[in-house]
């Protein structure tokens, strides 16, 4: 019977599934960023987020603490979003921050992280960060790194905004 | 208004037709809950939004057949002398065009993701507390969409051949059919997983032609039934009733031959006859009574049938 062939072949792949990293990333993301042990991020000015000036900024802190926890480093791109948005889409970069919210008009173009802090109830206020489209892999091991932290990245907000 | 009932059923049907009005309630509140809890985890999937139109779209038939179950009940009136028995027949026309446009349309949108080459973002997705993969949860749904349907289209289709009902009977089928798009968006979901970013486009064109195969199949049914072709059965094959009210009005003796025309509207059908009669002589009133009530003994889907006498001159036409 169909339906039952259905069930044999989705439990063998659930098993699959279970044994290997999964979800994985079409274009090898995550891999390529611990093989070279380099991420390459794009920094928009967008203080207290992230500042071009000076490096700084909550985005930047967050996503340094990220980096140490792939033991990789980063390699910091200052850009605007039109040139980061081309960038992502080329593959060049590997994620972008600086203030995003999840109401960007590029929304269509590039992959987002859910939104790891909400400042309100409006799309304008749920901040996310502009990933690959589709590296699910990466962007998995993003969010559940900015949830592990969100207790910790909503105090650098609160101190940013005292 | 819908005052008057269905009086051309016997007790076994009444009890079906009841029943399947139950069942039919039961599958859009069910059909609803799926709509909701799709629209929740919906994410950037092609196959996911293919899937979850094609639910949409299910909730047509059962609405048709329970707005014509009730309209149909209606007695003719003087304006509407023949009744309401083809409002069916008309939402169906309407439910199978709407198939036939959007799964149309969906082929399309599909067929473009893959020529864009969109690969689809899902991320991470928390629900009662849990936090994982979206598609973990997509395909939680797509399976809590799968069975129960299964079941109640085999459940409706028991009550098709007492109804003959072709509506219930096309509900019942897509019911049953369900899980392939479930399966179809289940390996969509899974391929992502795997990194083949292709995997949700192509689901997403498999349910896309089953919709529009569907709203094709069911269009041409729908409006070659509103032509007046001879009556089909519910499993689609053309009616021996013609040949067998003929048969039913030839055995009269003073009947030398007798030709039938049959039409269905709704679920019911509807029809003339023209007897060749021996000679004049052997004609009366009572005789025309006796072959037409007889003609209407045939079967009880028969409900109007309208028996004059021709002259052998036109048979000769």
């Amino acid at each position: 019977m169909a339906l039952l062939r259905f069930l044999i072949i989705i439990s063998i792949s659930l098993t699959l599934a279970a044994c290997d990293p999964y979800p994985k990333d079409p274009g090898h993301t995550l891999a390529q960023i611990q093989q070279l042990g380099m991420m390459q991020v794009g920094v928009l000015e967008a203080p207290p987020w992230t500042n071009q000036e000076n490096g700084g900024g909550i985005e930047a802190e967050i996503i340094q603490e990220f980096a140490d926890s792939l033991n990789v480093a980063i390699q910091w791109h200052d850009l605007s979003m039109h040139k980061a948005v081309k960038k992502i889409k080329e593959g060049e970069l590997d994620l972008v921050v600086g203030g995003i919210t999840a109401d960007t008009p590029y929304a269509k173009e590039v992959g987002l992280t859910r939104p790891y802090l909400k400042t309100g109830d409006k799309k304008e206020d749920h901040h996310v960060m502009v990933v690959p489209r589709g590296e699910n892999r990466f962007i998995t091991t993003l969010e559940k790194f900015l949830a592990e932290h969100q207790n910790d990245i909503a105090a650098k907000y609160r101190g940013a905004h005292l | 208004m819908f005052s008057a009932s269905h009086d051309e059923y016997d007790q076994e049907q009444q009890s079906s037709l009841k029943k399947a009005r139950v069942l039919e309630y039961v599958t859009i509140l069910y059909q609803a809950s799926i709509i909701f809890l799709m629209f929740k985890v919906l994410g950037t999937s092609q196959a996911m939004k293919t899937a979850w139109i094609e639910d949409c779209l299910s909730l047509i038939p059962p609405v048709c057949f329970l707005v014509s179950s009730y309209v149909s009940a209606k007695n003719p009136t003087r304006n509407y002398p023949f009744g309401f028995h083809r409002i069916g027949s008309i939402l169906f026309l309407c439910a199978a065009l709407s198939l036939l446009v959007v799964g149309g349309y969906l082929v399309f949108d599909s067929g473009m993701k893959l020529y864009e080459r969109h690969h689809p973002t899902i991320g991470m997705k928390e629900f009662f507390g849990r936090d994982m993969w979206l598609g973990w949860w997509m395909m939680i749904v797509l399976l809590w969409g799968t069975f129960p349907p299964i079941l109640l289209g085999r459940l409706k289709m028991k009550h098709v051949k007492p109804l003959n009902d072709k509506i219930l009977f096309t509900d019942a089928k897509m019911n049953k059919a369900d899980w392939l798009t479930a399966v179809a968006a289940i390996g969509g979901i899974l391929g992502i997983g795997f990194g083949f970013w292709w995997a949700d486009a192509a689901a997403a064109i498999i349910i896309s032609v089953d919709i529009l195969h569907d709203g094709w199949r069911q269009t041409n049914d729908a409006v070659t039934g509103l032509m007046n072709r001879a009556p089909k059965d519910v499993d689609n094959g053309y009616s021996d009733l013609p040949q067998k009210v003929e048969a039913a009005l030839n055995a009269f003796e003073w009947i030398e031959k007798a030709e039938v025309k049959l039409y269905e509207s709704g679920n019911l059908i509807f029809g003339q006859g023209c007897a060749y009669v021996k000679s004049d002589d052997a004609v009366s009133a009572d005789k025309i009574r006796m072959a037409t009530k007889k003609a209407l003994e045939t079967d009880w889907r028969l409900q109007d049938f309208a028996l004059t006498l021709c002259s052998k001159d036109r048979k000769d036409d």
